[in-house]
């Protein structure tokens, strides 16, 4: 393998440099109350019935 | 031009729909969001550009509720977690407000930093919110980065469902490598031509996350008898470990109206006793439960015997009307490339034969089809625009072409028609305050 060139040099600095500033965990989140049912924020729509699901082929009228 | 049931793989479009009834709900009835905003500040944002971001960053932190949790990252060519992700309560709105103020530009731009960054927050938090989004603003280019960010996520193996909208701000990111990025976890792409306009499109993009009523959809497409599936329009068609065609989606929000085009094609030359038919079956997870939706679709198709008879009736215009969208949309992407590639003339005569091709259609069903005509007469003036020129406009071309390709809502008319009642409301309220009507 040759000398490291100057743009390799360059990639080597960039990342150890991300690497120094992305210092946080991220295991730090901020505790939310627990998620117990959809229908305490949503009471205005039923799965069952207002998902809609339909299938055309090109001509209309085939049965 | 008729065909004959003995001919081989006779086309048959087939359009595929989900609707959901709109909630026309206030945003803080919503199912609470974790959003993670990913935002380069190198030096070609300074300026204006960055002064908008910040102030639709406050705009948008104002719109959520206390439940909901929001981590700024910054990158450039470095990345710093701004926030972690925090509850979007009274005092830490204020304590973000002025992290965001003190953002400055500088530096070059390398948003798989970004975005690894992002990808860590969602994978390594301890708590999560039922909906999950992140919003990636760029408005440079870093080439090859759709597959580094790729492959970030690939590492980062997160099992949750959460959406990737990028927003590309100016005339000099790259809208493809912006789509790329959003196609990843099936998210939209806005393009933002006035900087001033960034505020509406992130208030586009939270509004769809507090729509969201679903997640991890799946469409499972069987095939029976003298069938087979040739093509699938749009960036949700893929395959599952059976060979099936399915259509993922990661969210369904609500008052949404999605098309789904396929092209199929009637075999009668294969030996089947079966009738032809297309089972659908759709399945989705109401978010933060394990509960599952179930729900099935079957058409019949004609028999080797019914077919005349099939070709005699009348075309469907919904479905005539979305297949000229896809079609479209695939078109304006090529024209968009081979305007690039210096073939003007070539881009500028394909569109034309798909505007000539849906004068053909009768007066009712042209109608329909009026908001595409018009965006393809809009593409053709920029594929009409010396090259300089035409560099800064030709986002639009991809915009245009991701929009109808997906039904998505983009951001930049808040009378998008395929924007549900709150993405409405909320657009036209930010216009207002900014003085527009």
């Amino acid at each position: 393998m040759g000398p490291c060139t100057s743009s390799q040099n360059n990639v080597k600095v960039r990342y150890l440099e991300s690497h120094l500033v992305d210092n946080a965990n991220d295991f730090d989140d901020e505790p939310i109350p627990p998620f117990l049912n959809p229908k305490d924020h949503i009471n205005d729509f039923d799965w069952d019935n207002d998902i809609v699901i339909d299938v055309r082929p090109q001509k209309k009228g085939f049965l | 031009m008729k065909q004959s049931a003995s001919d081989p793989d006779i086309p048959l479009p087939v359009s595929i729909s989900i609707r959901t009834k709109d909630r026309n709900h206030h945003h803080h009835d919503s199912l609470p969001i974790d959003v993670v905003c990913v935002i380069d500040h190198s030096g070609s944002m300074a300026g204006e550009k960055i002064e908008f971001v910040k102030q639709a960053l406050k705009d948008m932190i104002d719109l959520l509720h206390h439940e909901d949790r929001i981590c700024f990252v910054e990158f450039d060519n470095r990345v710093n977690r701004v926030t972690p992700l925090v509850r979007a309560s009274h005092e830490n709105k204020k304590w973000m407000v002025k992290l965001i103020n003190a953002i400055e530009a500088s530096g070059g731009t390398n948003i798989d930093l970004g975005m690894r960054k992002a990808f860590n927050v969602i994978k390594n938090r301890k708590h999560k919110n039922p909906v999950t989004g992140i919003f990636l603003l760029s408005d440079g280019l870093d080439e090859g980065a759709e597959w580094r960010v790729a492959k970030s996520l690939a590492d980062c193996n997160i099992p949750e469902f959460f959406v990737i909208d990028s927003f590309g701000m100016g005339h000099e990111h790259c809208p493809k490598l912006m789509v790329e990025i959003a196609k990843l976890e099936h998210g939209g792409y806005y393009n933002i031509e006035e900087h001033n306009e960034v505020d509406e499109c992130f208030v586009d993009a939270v509004a769809g996350l507090m729509s969201v009523v679903a997640v991890n959809v799946i469409i499972q497409i069987q095939l029976i008898g003298a069938i087979q599936m040739q093509k699938g329009y749009g960036d949700h068609w893929e395959k599952d470990s059976l060979g099936n065609n399915v259509i993922m989606m990661n969210n369904l929000l609500c008052g949404g109206d999605k098309d789904f085009m396929g092209e199929f094609a009637m075999n009668y030359q294969v030996e089947s006793t079966e009738i032809p038919q297309i089972i659908v079956k759709f399945q989705a997870t109401i978010p933060g439960t394990e509960q599952i939706i179930y729900k099935e679709k079957n058409i019949k198709l004609p028999t080797y015997a019914e077919f005349d008879q099939y070709q005699d009736l009348d075309e469907d215009p919904e479905v005539l009307a979305n297949m000229h969208r896809v079609k479209a949309a695939a078109a304006i992407l090529a024209c968009h490339d081979l305007k690039k590639e210096k073939n003007h003339d070539k881009a500028l005569d394909n569109l034309q034969q798909i505007i000539d091709d849906i004068n053909q259609c009768q007066k009712s069903d042209k109608d329909k089809m009026k908001h595409l005509i018009r965006d393809l007469k809009e593409c053709m003036d920029v594929l009409s625009l010396h090259e300089t020129q035409f560099e800064k406009k030709r986002h639009k071309l991809v915009e245009k072409a991701h929009a109808h390709l997906n039904q998505k809502s983009h951001g930049e008319a808040h009378n998008d028609a395929h924007s549900n009642a709150l993405q409405k409301r909320l657009v036209t309220a930010m216009m207002k305050k900014k003085g527009f009507d």
